[in-house]
């Protein structure tokens, strides 16, 4: 009889399925985004486009000016899909860039948010061909595109996208990863009611 | 006929398993027709590779372990004649780590560490024959009891979801171990 407790014993220690007592911690260690982070030029891959046989790339420069971060974001556009022959350069100023705490999108990617003020956004036709095409489609209304000319579309609707105008506030998402070697901004076409992005889009900077 | 261990006289044994903690060899001396006292020796390792949405998840685990036992057969139970039970201390050297990449730039998203205490209680049953060749098999199915384990989660560009960190938990929780044994009866 002793014996039978005796297994009995030992099948109920296995059945209750003991195990070992769990003990979890989490450590933070993605990148504290600061000012001086992120001051300096960063810079995108070449991105093309072969279905349009074009490519485009895209220079982030972080600058102080007083006490404040400014930006400018330059995408230049390439007629071919190597970013050898340039088409037109987009420019997108902003001031007093002023960085968030540390949160999290849907996705669960670690990111700051930041606003800033819009100063300029500018497009300006690197080439006859492309100031006469935008000239003769009126592109956001202006009938004025010169090759090598800057000129702003703040406030404007061209094709698809209406820009934001001068003095307006701008809410973006920045993520760097915790070796600090490159920098992803927000999809700015995706907003959530906030105004900020929801996601961030895939193409890195690096410095 | 009885086929144990102790019908042709033999009083010890040894031979390899396999089992979930990984394989090795065991010995055992019979104290006496119901009680074995044995050691075995465990190493193993594990490692997995997957994709995820843009990203690579890789882990890798080793576990060696050093189990001190005694066994106590069942002998007279009339069903059969080699059930036996057994309780022991298992010394561990189990380590544990992964982490989640960014295929498109090798960054680090996020990673893993996971530590299991040094010792623990090992308590088990099961069945065993030795055939009169002195060819002896068993099987057995083993519990840890009093360990812990401690998992370090580190986040670099994601925050780990709890349904994530609860199912690595569970993948990472071995509580039993279910050990084949081939050996040799001398």
């Amino acid at each position: 009889m002793i014996k039978y407790i005796f297994l009995l014993f030992f099948s109920i220690f296995l059945l209750s399925g003991c195990g070992d007592e769990l003990s979890t911690s989490t450590t933070d260690d993605s990148a504290n985004i600061t000012k001086s982070l992120l001051t300096g030029t960063w810079t995108a891959k070449c991105s093309d486009n072969t279905t349009a046989s074009t490519s485009s790339k895209t220079v982030l420069v972080f600058y102080a000016s007083g006490d404040n971060l400014n930006l400018n974001a330059t995408t230049t556009n390439y007629s071919d899909e190597s970013c050898v022959t340039q088409s037109s350069v987009f420019t997108k100023k902003l001031n007093t860039l002023e960085l968030g705490s540390k949160t999290t999108t849907s996705q669960n990617q670690i990111i700051n948010k930041f606003t800033a003020v819009v100063t300029d956004i500018t497009l300006e036709p690197k080439t006859t061909s492309v100031s006469t095409s935008l000239n003769l489609s009126s592109f956001c209304g202006l009938t004025v595109w010169g090759s090598g000319t800057e000129t702003s579309v703040a406030g404007l609707t061209c094709g698809s996208a209406t820009y934001k105008s001068v003095n307006d506030s701008y809410f973006d998402i920045i993520q760097m990863n915790s070796e600090k070697t490159f920098i992803r901004l927000g999809n700015i076409t995706n907003p959530a009611s906030t105004g900020y992005p929801k996601t961030l889009y895939t193409q890195e900077y690096y410095k | 006929m009885s086929l144990l261990a102790k019908s042709d006289n033999s009083s010890s044994e040894a031979g390899l398993f396999y089992s979930t903690w990984g394989s090795g060899v065991m010995g055992g001396y019979y104290y006496t027709n119901e009680i074995l006292l044995g050691g075995d020796f465990a190493s193993g390792d594990t490692s997995t590779e997957s994709e995820g949405p843009g990203t690579s998840i890789k882990s890798e685990s080793t576990f060696m372990t050093v189990n001190a036992f005694g066994r106590y057969y069942l002998r007279d139970l009339g069903i059969t004649d080699g059930l036996f039970g057994q309780a022991g201390l298992a010394f561990r050297n189990w380590t544990g780590k992964g982490s989640i990449i960014d295929d498109r730039t090798q960054a680090k998203i996020a990673s893993i560490k996971i530590d299991w205490s040094p010792v623990v209680i090992v308590t088990g049953v099961g069945w065993h024959k030795v055939w009169g060749f002195g060819l002896s098999f068993s099987v057995a199915m083993n519990a840890s009891i009093g360990g812990s384990r401690t998992i370090e989660y580190t986040e670099n560009m994601h925050r780990l979801s709890d349904s994530m960190k609860k199912d690595l938990e569970k993948k990472t929780d071995y509580p039993t171990n279910l050990v084949i044994y081939v050996g040799y009866s001398f």
